[in-house]
């Protein structure tokens, strides 16, 4: 995925009704959203479309025996 | 030994003289207010509750001189992260927009009030507990080791306040590491319990599938304790196991326990010298126990602190949606850039990062079911010093400060696992450096076990810092 610009960035804030304070507030942003894009697009295992992202993990264990 | 040296006691230690009459829980409590105030330039406390906490103690002293023993909490004057609301103090979550007197108790201050503890007040914490942000309204949290270096991110008043003796015991909050890490720097013991053993109900949320709340404590013994004390089921959190919590048994040893140690963790750059032989020290001191220690794998560890991170940021920005339209100018300014961003991060990511939380579950799962335990360090190296920018220019810049190092606790936090950490050592500039024990769901009572003989064994959690 390629790095989104400045504008783009801004643009997509501006429809969230989201306002940057200034240039230094949107140049960081714009580098934060790309990082994250950059480094979860990098993320590969086989088996990660196999897996349900469920989200609550306990009830798996609610007839175990404590240890 | 003075009052004043008492306050350096473990919270067990003070809790068997207070049972047997030999110290008064007003005299103590009279203590650690003296020492906050002495010590205030730590930054620990947001709110200091005098009047209360002194009515408190003449309620406990009366209670305890007539043979009432509520627990053996009963006395003890302990604070909580200003994330949990205590009934009549003051909640500012540690930021600029949220200012309420508290009408009523999170479950967890009720369940610590009904043992018979003493509240003295709120402690600081990273703004909405999110961590990472540069400006504090109530002042930077300082490491009582050295007051230039950061206390950790986000539970740092409440490890600030145990390592430096302000309070018996603590609860701080975790949700991609917050009560460990701040733990590991200040040199104490912070139990991320398993999610779900801990009623959240009167907590402010981070990312609701992920947030747990737990003792900081100078000792094992201690979080044993407080972890008793507030573990179990609340209807008002629908979320919280039904099964039973048991005492831990002291007896116990770690003779035939295993131990994997996860190399991913060690290895590729991701701790420091100094950590990784205080770190190899300390599985020396397990294996003298007999616990047969061996190598155990991860391997997507490294990716943990994206994946996690980036997680709870989204479902923060989403909590803090209204605030960050309306009101932008009062956060600070590393928070509100970063919640902007996380604003910005697609559904297709979000889900794909949700499939590979799953996948970490199911590596830590496997090695959990492989191992009693699986241990890493609890952090890449010591405190760093306090920071003034965030220093994000660039994407590298963003990649190398907030993935990878970062990943120590997370891959825990992702897996709904309980972990530990616990104090093994110092840095060539004597800052704490820790252990982090894992375990399956609801083992806290093994992780226990685990540290208590490491603590048997060593006398790091018995060392305090010059202030």
């Amino acid at each position: 995925m390629r790095d989104l610009t400045h504008e783009e960035i801004l643009s997509q804030l501006q429809a969230l009704d989201l306002h940057p304070m200034d240039a230094i507030d949107l140049d960081e942003i714009t580098n934060r959203v790309n990082a994250i894009n950059q480094a979860i697009s990098g993320l590969e295992d086989p088996d990660a479309d196999l897996m349900e992202p469920a989200f609550v993990f306990w009830l798996t264990e609610e007839n175990d025996e404590p240890r | 030994m003075s009052l004043d040296e008492l306050t350096l006691q473990s919270a067990m230690d003070l809790s068997s003289m207070i049972t047997k009459g030999d110290l008064s829980p007003v005299e103590i409590t009279q203590a650690y207010l003296a020492r906050i105030e002495k010590y205030s330039h730590l930054n620990a406390y947001i709110t200091v509750d005098y009047e209360g906490a002194m009515n408190a103690a003449r309620i406990a002293e009366k209670e305890l001189s007539h043979g009432l023993i509520r627990s053996p909490i009963h006395g003890l004057p302990v604070a909580v992260k200003d994330q949990f609301h205590v009934k009549g103090m003051r909640t500012t979550l540690g930021g600029n927009i949220y200012d309420k007197i508290s009408t009523k108790d999170a479950t967890v201050v009720a369940r610590l009030r009904d043992a018979g503890a003493i509240f003295l007040g709120k402690l600081n914490l990273s703004e909405y507990a999110l961590g990472g942000n540069i400006e504090h309204p109530f002042g930077v949290p300082k490491n009582p080791w050295d007051i230039t270096r950061q206390a950790g991110q986000s539970s740092s008043g409440s490890a600030v306040a145990v390592a430096a003796s302000l309070c018996s015991a603590a609860l701080g909050g975790d949700t991609a590491g917050s009560i460990r890490g701040p733990a590991a720097w200040c040199g104490i013991v912070g139990l991320r319990p398993t999610w779900g053993a801990v009623s959240r109900y009167g907590a402010f949320p981070m990312a609701w599938f992920m947030d747990t709340i737990g003792p900081m404590t100078k000792t094992v013994k201690d979080a044993a304790i407080f972890h008793y004390a507030i573990a179990g089921n609340d209807p008002k959190d629908i979320y919280t196991s039904k099964r039973t919590v048991l005492p831990f048994d002291h007896t116990l040893g770690l003779k035939g326990l295993r131990i994997g140690i996860v190399r991913e963790s060690l290895d590729n750059g991701m701790a420091s010298e100094h950590v990784i032989d205080a770190f190899n020290t300390a599985m020396d001191v397990f294996r003298d126990a007999g616990a047969l220690v061996e190598d155990a794998s991860l391997p997507l560890f490294e990716q943990g602190g994206l994946i996690a991170n980036t997680l709870s940021d989204v479902e923060a920005a989403h909590t803090h949606r209204h605030w960050l339209r309306e009101q932008p100018n009062d956060y600070d300014f590393a928070t509100r850039r970063r919640l902007m961003a996380a604003s910005l991060i697609s559904g297709a990511m979000y889900t794909k990062l949700s499939r590979f939380r799953m996948l970490m579950r199911r590596d830590v799962m496997s090695a959990l079911h492989q191992f009693d335990v699986i241990v890493t360090p609890a952090q890449a190296g010591g405190a760093p010093l306090i920071a003034n920018e965030t220093n994000l220019t660039s994407k590298e810049a963003v990649i190398s400060q907030f993935f990878g190092l970062r990943s120590h606790r997370s891959p825990f936090n992702l897996s709904g696992v309980p972990a530990m950490a616990i104090p093994c050592g110092f840095t060539g500039d004597g800052m704490p450096v820790s252990i982090q024990i894992a375990g399956q769901p609801f083992a806290e009572n093994l992780l226990f076990q685990f540290g208590l003989e490491f603590q048997n064994r060593t006398d790091w959690h018995l060392q305090r810092p010059d202030l």
